[in-house]
């Protein structure tokens, strides 16, 4: 309890922050009306005026902290509509694109992973060790591009983009899949291979303890030591590191849902982004903010929970 | 005993991945997988079409910029127009060679009356027998109606430009519309038409207008009429059942999805998921070379692609620039210029040369060119105004470097290949060229936003702009001395910083009358002045690119319209 009021001043103190930074960015939303002969000076200083624009930047903060703190978080400079409807529209098709992401990489790097620190320093161990290297290193938007040629032009097995069939009635989970599994594998690439590398340390420093050593030596069978034994006090860290990895999966969709033209929230920051629609980018952040507060919270209360050792008051 | 619990769940969560393999990847989910599979008869990449009421089809457009929204005096996205051309419709419109036509009013002239001598009055008499999507009649009020809330100062409208010179609307009768101006406004048949549109009273009456449900699914008088918007994904409209002309339109649907990024654009044209790409950059078009099935359609456009000098140093327009303060340096320059590589191998000779700001339409000067591709001539005249080789073939005077800057937004492929052809062709005379791109925000930002251009915090900019279908608003906003940047307030685009009293008064002459022989004269002084003043080199005339299926018929290029100016005529065969 005590740790979420605490959370409640570092939110604040991150929305001013993002504030100063977006108003101090050269440019604004206005540069979107250049190109339009017949919107002159005198329309721009109207609208601005309207929008609020001709306030100082503290009290701007202000207006918008007033409000947001009730609920209202402003009107779009583009869409003109409320932010957070826009917002909420767009947050179930991140979160479903996280979710996937998080479930797909551990699907894949918690058998990798035992597999590795098992067969340690066997050609098994040395291959998924680079393959994991190259996963780390590929860029997101480098990957997601590959896929698109491979997969979508090449092979014509998925669709290029997009989330279901435009038009299309009543899709079928089969469809959703379809859609789902190129921007899913993208996401995951990373931390997919970041927790293959994390896990295989992990159970490497267990099995190097001395009570596996005395496992082995009252001849447990390998299945038990290793799952039991291991895995139990090794997963103990590794969890609490997917919690606080948990925010890499909303930076990752920032980038996969612009590629894949997912209509998540990362794609509303990056067109919002685009065009300086600040109230748009405000919501974004501090939700983003948020969710990365709850996810340190979450690894917190994990490792307490798992841990015997640690207590919080 | 919970974190047995956990553990326990962990453990099956292992058991589960070890077990299950790689098509576990939704443990449970399998049943209906099945089940949906059996339902689904989409097993391809193919959009699946919704049954066909008209047999008409099912166009889908793909859209690289998602509409801001749909309402003509909020929205300032092109792609918003795209959609919106669909459904919503003014008093008049323009044809490919930039004649107004009828649309929901007969086309007012001196001829037949309905303008007076002085240009102060204008009737409409409004095509009967109209009505909105609903069924509603559209009458005089609507008009009536789109003039208040453009006024409205509640209203945060993108534009009063012209609407404000009206004194009075009245409407004698349902079909009949007298608006009366309190001065000459020349460009007055582009009011309530082009590029805006009549809103609907009865729907908008008592809305608040900012936040209005129209603004995103507008009621219209046009063909077709919006049925479903899915955020950052795709806009629906089917065809609207009480349009005017029941012959019209063909097609039953247009589905405008959106899809930010050109090279996946390329990519659903390939695979068919797309019938029509709008806008295709033409750094890519070579994509389309050979691809079957597609033709790319080449519209000519009034924008033209040039480079504007900063004859000041920083923003005040009483300190001359180091360089371009002489006139000679800005000669030189042009005449370093060979066009020929620039739209030859980047624009794969889809362009033309550009001679004017105005390029295309009424007021377009006949006969201009350029100066002459000559750089002895460019290094002559540098010589002659004291730059001389500074020893690294870079030209210097009284110790200062000639190194410029050129600036633009940046992520235009064919903008940043140019650039590098320029510096060559610079280089070769003694100028070196650096190049500075930033975000479009930062370079069209306002003054207090510290915009570059606004601010003068540039030498040379590479942009794109032209005049409307009138080009009053184009040549007052960019060139009149009253539209310098300065501080405060002043927010015209003037950029270049150019004050001449002589083109001032040519654009005032071109406004102030409704004779378009006299309106064409001072056009053309005000051209040559500014083309004389050698602030604005014209580049290229910018074509828009726009990649069609061939099994879509019916579409034409017009460059005073969008993409889907006829889009009522268009049909689809699949």
């Amino acid at each position: 309890m005590k740790r979420i009021l605490q959370a409640v001043p570092l939110l604040v103190g991150i929305s001013l922050v993002a504030f100063i930074l977006l108003q101090l960015t050269p440019g604004g939303p206005t540069a979107a009306y250049r190109g339009i002969a017949n919107i002159r000076g005198e329309d721009l200083a109207r609208i601005e005026a309207d929008l609020g624009f001709d306030q100082p930047m503290f009290v701007q903060y202000f207006n918008w902290l007033g409000r947001f703190v009730q609920g209202d978080w402003g009107i779009s400079f583009v869409a003109r509509r409320p932010v957070f409807g826009l917002i909420m529209e767009r947050l179930p098709a991140t979160l479903l694109l996280m979710a996937s992401g998080i479930i797909v990489s551990l699907l894949i790097a918690v058998p990798l992973g035992l597999l590795a620190a098992i067969k340690r320093d066997t050609w098994v161990d040395h291959t998924l060790t680079f393959a994991s290297f190259v996963g780390l290193s590929i860029p997101v938007f480098w990957l997601g591009l590959m896929l698109i040629i491979i997969f979508s032009v090449w092979l014509g097995w998925f669709p290029s983009g997009g989330m279901v069939p435009p038009g299309e009635e009543g899709v079928g989970i089969l469809t959703r899949i379809r859609y789902l599994t190129l921007p899913t594998v993208a996401v995951s690439m990373v931390s997919l291979s970041f927790f293959t590398r994390y896990l295989r340390a992990s159970m490497i420093e267990t099995m190097d303890e001395e009570y596996m050593r005395f496992n082995k030596a009252r001849g447990l069978p390998p299945t038990r030591r290793y799952m039991k034994h291991a895995f139990r006090n090794a997963g103990i860290p590794f969890v609490t590191v997917i919690a606080i990895h948990i925010p890499e999966f909303l930076v990752g969709a920032l980038v996969v849902e612009t590629i894949f033209t997912w209509p998540g929230t990362g794609r509303l920051f990056f067109d919002s982004a685009i065009r300086f629609d600040y109230p748009v980018l405000m919501g974004v952040l501090v939700l983003g903010s948020l969710m990365v507060l709850v996810s340190n919270l979450l690894a917190d209360v994990l490792y307490a929970k798992l841990d015997p050792r640690v207590r919080f008051d | 005993m919970k974190r047995v619990t956990i553990l326990f769940v962990a453990f099956a969560l292992v058991a589960a991945a070890c077990g299950g393999g790689d098509d576990g990847e939704d443990s449970g989910g399998t049943t209906q997988e099945t089940d949906a599979g059996a339902d689904s008869t989409t097993t391809t990449a193919a959009p699946a079409e919704p049954a066909a009421e008209g047999g008409g089809g099912t166009l889908t457009v793909g859209l690289f910029q998602e509409p801001d929204n749909l309402n003509p005096f909020l929205a300032v996205q092109t792609a918003s127009r795209i959609v919106r051309d669909l459904v919503l419709e003014g008093l008049v419109d323009a044809d490919p060679d930039g004649n107004y036509i009828s649309e929901l009013a007969e086309v007012p002239s001196v001829a037949n009356g309905t303008i007076s001598e002085d240009g102060l009055t204008v009737t409409y008499n409004l095509v009967d027998g109209i009505t909105w999507s609903d069924g509603d009649p559209f009458t005089s009020r609507d008009v009536q109606f789109t003039w208040e809330t453009v006024m409205d100062p509640a209203n945060a409208v993108t534009t009063q430009l012209g609407y404000e010179d009206i004194a009075s609307i009245e409407t004698p009768d349902d079909q009949t519309v007298v608006v009366t101006y309190t001065k000459l406004y020349s460009p007055a048949l582009s009011l309530f038409s082009i590029p805006e549109s009549i809103l609907p009273a009865h729907v908008l009456e008592g809305q608040p207008f900012g936040e209005a449900e129209f603004n995103r699914i507008p009621e219209g008088t046009g063909p077709f009429m919006v049925t479903e918007w899915n955020s950052g994904q795709s806009i629906i409209l089917d065809r609207n059942p009480n349009y005017r002309d029941p012959s019209s339109p063909k097609l039953d649907r247009i589905i405008f999805t959106i899809i930010p990024d050109q090279n996946a654009g390329i990519a659903q044209m390939r695979t068919g998921e797309i019938d029509v790409f709008w806008n295709v950059d033409s750094a890519v078009i070579n994509e389309f070379d050979g691809m079957d099935g597609v033709t790319v359609q080449v519209t000519p456009s009034s924008n033209v692609e040039y480079l504007g000098l900063n004859l000041s140093s920083g923003s005040d327009p009483a300190t001359p620039h180091f360089a371009f303060g002489d006139p000679n340096v800005r000669l030189a320059l042009a005449m370093a210029i060979d066009r020929t590589p620039i739209i030859e191998d980047l624009l794969f000779g889809l362009s033309e040369a550009a001679t004017s700001p105005i390029g295309l339409g009424w007021a377009a000067p006949e006969g201009l060119s350029n100066p002459a591709y000559d750089p002895d001539g460019a290094m002559a005249l540098l010589e002659e105004s004291g730059w001389v080789d500074s020893g690294d073939g870079i030209r210097e005077k009284d110790g200062q470097r000639l190194t410029l800057e050129i600036t633009t937004p940046t992520g235009q492929q064919v903008r940043e290949l140019t650039q590098q052809v320029l510096q060559e062709q610079f280089k070769a005379v003694g100028i070196e060229l650096t190049i500075n791109n930033v975000p479009a925000a930062t370079l069209f930002g306002n003054w207090a936003e510290n915009g570059k251009l606004q601010r003068g915090d540039f030498d040379i900019a590479m942009d794109t702009w032209g005049p409307d279908l009138d080009p009053a608003g184009f040549l007052g906003i960019l060139f009149n001395s009253e539209s310098i940047p300065q501080d405060p307030g002043g927010q015209g685009w003037n950029f270049f910083r150019l004050q001449s009293d002589r083109l001032d008064a040519a654009i005032e002459e071109g406004a102030s009358t409704l004779d378009i022989e006299a309106r064409k004269a001072a056009y053309r002084t005000a051209v040559e002045e500014i083309l004389d003043a050698g602030v604005y080199i014209p580049l290229y005339k910018r074509s828009k690119l726009d990649a069609f299926s061939d099994s879509v018929s019916g579409q034409a290029p017009n460059p005073w319209g969008e993409l889907t100016w006829n889009a009522k005529d268009w049909t689809i065969d699949n």
